[in-house]
C-alpha cells in the first residue's frame, strides 16, 4: 500500500472543493471594498450601524455563480465518479475510501449547498451583510463534509469533522452587527471545541486498545475487545462526539442558539449539510468500524452502540417535538423540528445495527429529502425578511402570506408538509421506507411506534404555520416601501427545492434506486 | 411486438396547458389563454392519432405501443416476499386507442366552444386551466398500463370534476353539488383501491399486461367457493359505478349539472363518466372467469339504472337534468353492454354516445345562452326560429339517440341489445337452497338474458319518449318565457355553432363503422378492430332473430318518437297535463327520482351526520380538545419550564448538559442490562424449579450467579446459560438468591424470590 497518482483523480471532487474554497478566497482578498459610514444605514437604528468595510455596490456579485459553477462541476465529478466506485477503492493509504454510499452522500451536501448558495446573495444584500468569505468557507466546509463522509480512519474522520466544523463556525458568525449571530458562533465554537476533544479522547482510548485507528482494523480487533470497558469507553465519546455534531438529544442544546442567531442560508446550509454529513460519518463508525456478525456484544449487546443510539433517538424525537410545539420563531421551531428529525434518523442507524443493510438505502433516502427540503424552507425565510435588517421570524408576521406571497407560501407548505410526513413529498417516502425497514425485526417496534406519535405531533406545529399563511389575516404591515428580496436566484433556489421536494415524493422510485445502489465499502 | 412510441406527450401537453393557464393565465389575457388551451389539446389530439396511426399500420393487431421515457420504477418497495414495482408506464393499445381518440377530438371540440361560452365569465383562465388538468388527467387513466397508473388518472379527473362543478363557487348549490359528486365518488374508489389491493396480494403484480398469466392462481377459490377474479371484479365495479353514476351510487350525476354547460359536455357525458365502462373492458379477463357471476352483476345493475334514469328523464323539467338522467341511462346501456361480453358493443356505444350526447349538452348550453341561463324547460318554447343551427342540430342528435336509422346511435344500441338477448351466463354448477342445478342454469342461461333485454328495450321506448319531449317542447310552439327574454333571443357564436355542427355530422356517421355483420357482410369493421384485444361475443345469433331484434328496437323508437309529438308537439298538451294528474302518484315517484336521495339521507347521512356530531362534541371537543390537547399542553409547559432552566443560554449550562448527557449513558448502558438481566422468571414443577434470566438480547456477556437456599454461599456460577433447574431435597420455604454482573464494568444486580415447596 503505497500512495499512488490515482489516488488524487479519485479524490476529485474534494480536491475541486479545496482549491475553489482557496480560489474564491483570493478573489475575496483582491476585490476593492470601501469603508462606509453611518450614512449608508439610514433605515437602521444608530446602534447597529457603524462604520466598517462594504464592497462596492455592485462589485464582487460573480461570487455566487463562481461558486455555483464550482458545486455543479464537484457535483458532475461525483457523478463521473459514480460508476467506478461500484467497488471500493481505498486511497491514501488507507485514509480514505472512494465508494458510492460516500459519493450519494458528498452529492447530496453539494446540492444542498448549491440551493442555499443560490438563494445567499439576495439575502446578504438585504440584511447588509455582504461578507465575502462567505463562499469561500462554504466551500471549505463542504471539503469537509466530503472527508468526513468518505473517511475510512478514525484520524480522517476527525479531520473531516473539524473542518466541516471550523468553516461553520466563522459563517454562523458571520453576521457581524448582529449580537445573536456573535453569540450564537461563540457558544458553538465553546461546546464544539470541546466536543471535538471528547471526540478526540474517544479515539486515544480506542487506539489504545486496539492498537489502530483505521476502521476496518477496529472492526477486525472487535472480537479481543468484548469485555474491555477502555475500548467502550472509547466508543461512547466518539458517538458523544458524533452526536453532538447531529444535535441529538442531550448533545442538542446549542442548536436552537446556533440555529436561531446564524444568517438564515447558513442555518439551511448547517441544518441540511452538515447533518447529512455528520450522519455519514456515525454511519461510517458505526457500520465500518463497530459492527461484525461474529461480536454482536459490541452492536447490539447490552453495552453496544446500538442502545445508546436507540436512546438518543428516542429521547431526541420526543424533546425535540415537544419543545418544538411551543416555539413563536420559525428559526427556532425548526430548529427544534431538526432536532427530532435527527432523531427519526437514528432509527434508521439503529435499524441498520439490528436489520442490516436493508436499512441504508431508506436512510440514504430520508438524508436526501430531509436536507432538500430543509434547505429549501431556509430559502423561503431568507426571502420572505420584513426589511432591511428585519426577518421575518415570529409566527404571527407570517399571516396571511397565502395572499401576499402565494408562490413562496406553496412553497413554503409543500415543505412543511415534507417535513410533516404528507404524500406527495419527500417527506412522506422517506418516513415510509426507514419505519418500514426497522419494522423489519420486531425489536424496533416500540421505536417507531414512538416515531409515528411523534410525527403525529409534529404535524400540529408544522401546520400551524400553513394555518397561518392562509386563514389569518395580516396583523402587520411590512416595512414601508419594502420588496422582499424574493427575486432571481433566490426564487430559482425555491423552485429548484420545491421541485425536487415534490419530484423525489411523486418519483420516490428513482432515488430509492440510486441509493439501493449506494453501498458501502467493507 | 410491443413498439415504442412518445405517449407520455399526450396527456404532457394539456397539463403543460393547465400549469400556464392556471399560473399566469390572469396575465396573458382571454385570447391567449383560449390558444394555450385549445392549442394544447390540439397537439394532443394530433399526437394521439399519430400513435394510432402508427399503432394501426405497423404494430400486430393485439400488440401495444409502449413509452420507453418512464420505464423505471415509480413507486417501488421491497419486503415480506412481495415486492411492489410500480412503474409510470403507459401503453396504447387497440382499446385505448378508440378512448384516446374520443378523448382528445370531442375534447378539442368542447374546449372550442367554451371559448365562446365562456367569453364573459372572470374566471375565464380557472375555467381553462382546470378543464386542460382534466384532459391530461383523463388521458393518463386512458393510457395507464396498470391499474395504480390509471388509479391516478381516475382521481384526478375526479378532482377535476369537483372543481367545475364548484367552478361558481359562490353559489351554495354548486358548492355542495361538487362536494357530493366528490364524496360519492370517494365510496366507489374505495372498492377500486380494496380490489388492486387485493389482486396485488394475490398475483403480486398490478400491469394489465401481466394480469392475463397469472389467471391459475386468480382462478382458485378465495371464499365461500367463489374464485378470487370475482371479488377483485367486482371491487373494481364498485370503483366503476361510482365514476360512471349507477345505482347506487348514481346520485351525484344529475346535481353536478350545477356546473358549467361544457363541463357537463365535456366530463359529465362524453367521457369521465365514461371511464368505468373502459375499466370494466380493460380489466375483462377478470370478469370473465368461471362463473360469471361478476358479469351478472354488471349487466343486471346496468340494464336496471338504464330503466331507473330512462323513467325518472320523463318528467323532469330541468333541461340539463333530463340530459343528466339520460346519461345516466345510456352508461347503463354501456355496462350491459361489457357486462353481456359484448365489449365491443359496449365501447361502440361509448363512442357514439360521446358524440351525441356531447352536441345534446353543448345544443343546451346554446340554448340555456340564449335564454339568459334559464334552464326550466316549461319557459322555452318555439325556439326553433331563432336559433336555427342549434335546432337542427339537436334533431339530429334526437334521432341518434332515439336509435333512428342510420344514425350512430341505431347501430351501437342494437348491438348491446343483440349482445344482451344472446348472453349465456353461467353459474356454479350447484343449486342454491330449494333452487335445483338445471333451474340456476336455466335461469342463467336463458330467463335472466331475456329480462335484460327486456329492461333495456323498455328504456329504449323511454329515451325515444323523453327526448323528443324535450325537442318539442323547447322548440316547436309558442315562446313561454318573459317578453324580455324574448327579445334578447339569438342564435350563438360561430366558435359554439360549428362545434355542434362537427358533432352533429358525428352524430351520423359514427355509426357506419360498426354496422351489423348481416347487413353488410364486412360491414363491421369497429367490431374486427377490437377483436385482438377484446374477446368476441361467445353466441351468435342468427339472422333472422337478429333481424327482429332490429325491427322491434326501430318499432320502440318510432312509438317513442310518435306519442312524445302527440302529447308535446307544440307545447305541452292538456292530454299530458291530463296524464300526469291522473297517474299523479307515479308522476310525483318519478319527479322525486324514487326519492332515492331522500332514502339515502335517512339511512346513511343523517347517522353520520348524528356520528360526527358525537365525534365532534364528545370525541374531539371534549376528550382530545380537553382531556388530551389540554393535558399535553399542560405536561408540555411543566416540562417547557424543564427545559428552560437548561436551556437558558449559558454555555456553561450546555456543557454540562454534554457531560452530563455522556454520563447518562455510560450509566445506563453499564447498571441496567444485568439490572435487567437479574428480574428472572421462576416456573415450579413438583420440586424441580427453573429459573429464567431476564432481558431478552441484552444478557449476552453477563456472568450469573445463583444461590438456591440463601445460605450465603453460591451454587453455581456461569456466564453462558440463561436458564437453570434445579431439583430440591425436600418440603420446606427457601428463599433464592440471583446475581447478574457485568465483568467489563463490575456492575451487578441482585434480586431474591421465596419459593414454597410441598
Amino acid at each position: 500500500m503505497s500512495f499512488d497518482l490515482e489516488d488524487l483523480r479519485r479524490t476529485a471532487p474534494l480536491l475541486l472543493l479545496s482549491a475553489a474554497g482557496l480560489v474564491l478566497l483570493l478573489l475575496e482578498a483582491f476585490s476593492r471594498v470601501r469603508l462606509i459610514g453611518r450614512h449608508y444605514h439610514k433605515k437602521l437604528p444608530p446602534e447597529t450601524s457603524e462604520a466598517y468595510a462594504v464592497p462596492l455596490a455592485g462589485s464582487r456579485t460573480y461570487l455566487m455563480p463562481l461558486t455555483v459553477l464550482f458545486l455543479a462541476a464537484a457535483l458532475g465529478l461525483v457523478v463521473w465518479l459514480w460508476p467506478e466506485a461500484a467497488e471500493p477503492h481505498y486511497l491514501y493509504r488507507r485514509m480514505l475510501v472512494l465508494d458510492r454510499f460516500g459519493l450519494l452522500l458528498s452529492g447530496v451536501c453539494i446540492t444542498a449547498a448549491a440551493i442555499g448558495a443560490l438563494g445567499a446573495p439576495a439575502y446578504l444584500r438585504e440584511q447588509r451583510m455582504e461578507f465575502g468569505e462567505y463562499y469561500a468557507l462554504l466551500l471549505l466546509s463542504l471539503a469537509g463534509m466530503v472527508m468526513l463522509v468518505s473517511a475510512a480512519d478514525l484520524v480522517s474522520l476527525l479531520l473531516g469533522v473539524e473542518t466541516m466544523s471550523l468553516g461553520a463556525y466563522v459563517l454562523t458568525g458571520s453576521w457581524r452587527r448582529s449580537p445573536r449571530s456573535s453569540e450564537a458562533a461563540m457558544k458553538y465554537f465553546l461546546m464544539g471545541a470541546f466536543v471535538s476533544a471528547i471526540l478526540l479522547y474517544g479515539i486515544a482510548l480506542i487506539y489504545g486498545s486496539t492498537g489502530t485507528t483505521e476502521l476496518a482494523e477496529v472492526r477486525a480487533h472487535l472480537s479481543e475487545m468484548r469485555s474491555a470497558p477502555v475500548f467502550y469507553l472509547g466508543m461512547f465519546f466518539l458517538l458523544a462526539g458524533l452526536a453532538f455534531k447531529i444535535a441529538a438529544v442531550p448533545f442538542h442544546m446549542w442548536a436552537p442558539d446556533v440555529y436561531e442567531g446564524a444568517p438564515t442560508p447558513v442555518t439551511g446550509f448547517m441544518m441540511a449539510a452538515v447533518k447529512t454529513a455528520a450522519f455519514g460519518g456515525l454511519i461510517r463508525l458505526c457500520v465500518g468500524g463497530l459492527t461484525s456478525g461474529r461480536v454482536p456484544e459490541v452492536s447490539t449487546g447490552p453495552t453496544g452502540w446500538v442502545n445508546v443510539l436507540f436512546v438518543l433517538s428516542a429521547l431526541s424525537m420526543t424533546l425535540g417535538n415537544l419543545a418544538a410545539l411551543r416555539q413563536e420563531n420559525i428559526k427556532r421551531l425548526l430548529a427544534y423540528s431538526s432536532i427530532a428529525h435527527a432523531g427519526y434518523l437514528l432509527v434508521g442507524v439503529v435499524a441498520l445495527g439490528v436489520v442490516g443493510d436493508a436499512a441504508r438505502a431508506p436512510l440514504i433516502y430520508y438524508l436526501l429529502g430531509y436536507a432538500v427540503t430543509v434547505v429549501g424552507a431556509m430559502a423561503v425565510v431568507a426571502a420572505l425578511a420584513m426589511g432591511p435588517g428585519q426577518e421575518r421570524l415570529p409566527i404571527e408576521q407570517w399571516a396571511g402570506l397565502g395572499q401576499r406571497h402565494p408562490a413562496m407560501a406553496l412553497a413554503m407548505t409543500l415543505f412543511l408538509l415534507s417535513l410533516g410526513g404528507f404524500p406527495p413529498t419527500a417527506g412522506f417516502f422517506g418516513k415510509f421506507y426507514l419505519f418500514r425497514a426497522a419494522l423489519q425485526n420486531p425489536s424496533l417496534l416500540l421505536l417507531v411506534l414512538l416515531a409515528i406519535v411523534n410525527s403525529l405531533v409534529s404535524v400540529y406545529y408544522y401546520l400551524r404555520i400553513v394555518t397561518a399563511m392562509y386563514f389569518r389575516t395580516p396583523q402587520e404591515e411590512e416595512v414601508e416601501g419594502h420588496v422582499p428580496a424574493a427575486q432571481g436566484a433566490l426564487r430559482l433556489a425555491v423552485l429548484l427545492a420545491a421541485l425536487l421536494v415534490l419530484g423525489l415524493g411523486v418519483w420516490p422510485g428513482w432515488a430509492a434506486t440510486v441509493a439501493e445502489a449506494a453501498k458501502l465499502a467493507g | 411486438m410491443d413498439a415504442s412510441f412518445p405517449l407520455h406527450l399526450i396527456p404532457l401537453l394539456p397539463l403543460l396547458g393547465a400549469i400556464i393557464n392556471l399560473l399566469l393565465g390572469r396575465r396573458l389575457g382571454k385570447g391567449a389563454v383560449a390558444l394555450v388551451a385549445c392549442g394544447s389539446v390540439a397537439a394532443a389530439a394530433l399526437v394521439a392519432t399519430r400513435a394510432v396511426w402508427v399503432l394501426g399500420t405497423e404494430g400486430l393487431p393485439s400488440g401495444a405501443l409502449v413509452d420507453r421515457f418512464f420505464q423505471a420504477d415509480w413507486i417501488f418497495s421491497s419486503g415480506d416476499g412481495l415486492d411492489l414495482h410500480v412503474s409510470a408506464g403507459l401503453m396504447l393499445d387497440r382499446l385505448s386507442a378508440v378512448m384516446v381518440l374520443v378523448v382528445t377530438w370531442i375534447g378539442l371540440l368542447i374546449h372550442i366552444y367554451a371559448t365562446g361560452y365562456m367569453e364573459h365569465d372572470p374566471g375565464y383562465h380557472r375555467f381553462f386551466g382546470y378543464l386542460n388538468l382534466f384532459m391530461g388527467a383523463m388521458l393518463i387513466l386512458v393510457l395507464g398500463d396498470s391499474l395504480p397508473v390509471t388509479f391516478v388518472g381516475w382521481e384526478g379527473v375526479g378532482v377535476c370534476s369537483y372543481l367545475l362543478i364548484g367552478f361558481w363557487y359562490a353559489e351554495d348549490k354548486n358548492a355542495t353539488a361538487g362536494r357530493k359528486a366528490f364524496i360519492v365518488n370517494r365510496v366507489g374508489d374505495f372498492g377500486f383501491l380494496l380490489g388492486m389491493c387485493l389482486l396485488f396480494s394475490l398475483i403480486g403484480t398490478l400491469k394489465y399486461s401481466e394480469i392475463g398469466s397469472h389467471m391459475q392462481t386468480l382462478r382458485q377459490p378465495l371464499w365461500l367457493g367463489w374464485p378470487a377474479a370475482c371479488f377483485i371484479a367486482l371491487l373494481i365495479f364498485v370503483g366503476c359505478t361510482g365514476k360512471s353514476a349507477q345505482i347506487p351510487l348514481h346520485i351525484w350525476l344529475p346535481d353536478a349539472m350545477a356546473g358549467p354547460t361544457p363541463v357537463s359536455a365535456l366530463i359529465h357525458a362524453a367521457t369521465m363518466v365514461t371511464a368505468g365502462v373502459y375499466v370494466v373492458a380493460r380489466t375483462h379477463v377478470l370478469f370473465d372467469v368461471f362463473p360469471t357471476s361478476a358479469k351478472m352483476v354488471v349487466a343486471g345493475i346496468g340494464a336496471a339504472t338504464a330503466l331507473m334514469a330512462a323513467t325518472v328523464g320523463i318528467v323532469q323539467r330541468d333541461f340539463k337534468r333530463i340530459l343528466a338522467y339520460s346519461t345516466v341511462s345510456q352508461l347503463g346501456f354501456m355496462f350491459v353492454g361489457v357486462g353481456t361480453g359484448a365489449y365491443a358493443a359496449g365501447i361502440f356505444h361509448l363512442m357514439t354516445h360521446a358524440f351525441f350526447k356531447a352536441g345534446l349538452f353543448l345544443g343546451a348550453g346554446s340554448v340555456m345562452h340564449a335564454m339568459g341561463g334559464e334552464g326550466d324547460i316549461t319557459k322555452m318554447g318555439g325556439l326553433g326560429k331563432h336559433l336555427p343551427v342549434t335546432r337542427w342540430t339537436f334533431f339530429i342528435y334526437c334521432l341518434a339517440i332515439a336509435g333512428i336509422f342510420p344514425l350512430a346511435g341505431f347501430f351501437s344500441k342494437d348491438a348491446i341489445l343483440a349482445g344482451a338477448w344472446a348472453a349465456r351466463f353461467q353459474l356454479a354448477r350447484q343449486g342454491f337452497g330449494p333452487f335445483s342445478v338445471e333451474w340456476v342454469q336455466h335461469f342463467t342461461q336463458d330467463i335472466y338474458p331475456k329480462l335484460i333485454w327486456s329492461l333495456l328495450a323498455a328504456a329504449a321506448l323511454c329515451t325515444a319518449f323523453y327526448m323528443w319531449r324535450l325537442y318539442f317542447v323547447v322548440f316547436t310552439g309558442r315562446f313561454r318565457g318573459t317578453a324580455d327574454q324574448e327579445h334578447h333571443l339569438h342564435e350563438s357564436p360561430p366558435e359554439m355553432t360549428v362545434p355542434l355542427m362537427v358533432l352533429a355530422a358525428g352524430s351520423v356517421v359514427a355509426g357506419w363503422v360498426g354496422v351489423p355483420a348481416v347487413m353488410y357482410h364486412e360491414g363491421d369493421w369497429f367490431g374486427a378492430w377490437l377483436a385482438p384485444v377484446l374477446p368476441p361475443p361467445a353466441q351468435e345469433l342468427s339472422h333472422s332473430v337478429e333481424w327482429g331484434l332490429m325491427a322491434v328496437a326501430l318499432c320502440l323508437s318510432v312509438i317513442g318518437i310518435a306519442s312524445a309529438y302527440l302529447l308535446y308537439y307544440g307545447g305541452i298538451s292538456e292530454a299530458a297535463r291530463r296524464a300526469a294528474q291522473i297517474l299523479r302518484p307515479l308522476y310525483l315517484l318519478l319527479y322525486n327520482k324514487y326519492y332515492i336521495d331522500e332514502l339515502y339521507d335517512v339511512v346513511f347521512v343523517r347517522p353520520l351526520k348524528r356520528t360526527a356530531w358525537f365525534l365532534w362534541y364528545v370525541v374531539d371537543a371534549f376528550f382530545i380538545d380537553k382531556v388530551l390537547v389540554q393535558g399535553w399542553a399542560w405536561m408540555v409547559s411543566m416540562l417547557g419550564r424543564a427545559v428552560r432552566y437548561l436551556q437558558n443560554g449559558e454555555v456553561q449550562r450546555y456543557l454540562v448538559g454534554v457531560l452530563v448527557g455522556t454520563a447518562g449513558i455510560l450509566w445506563v448502558t453499564t447498571t441496567l442490562p444485568p439490572r435487567r438481566a437479574a428480574a428472572f422468571r421462576l416456573s415450579q414443577q413438583g420440586r424441580r424449579v427453573t429459573l429464567e434470566a431476564g432481558g431478552g438480547s441484552s444478557r449476552v456477556g453477563l456472568v450469573y450467579r445463583v444461590d438456591w437456599e440463601s445460605d450465603g454461599k453460591w451454587d453455581e456460577v456461569d456466564t453462558r446459560w440463561s436458564t437453570l433447574t434445579h431439583e430440591y431435597p425436600g418440603q420446606g420455604t427457601y428463599k433464592i438468591l440471583f446475581e447478574a454482573r457485568d465483568p467489563r464494568w463490575g456492575t451487578s444486580s441482585t434480586r431474591r424470590r421465596v419459593v414454597h415447596i410441598e
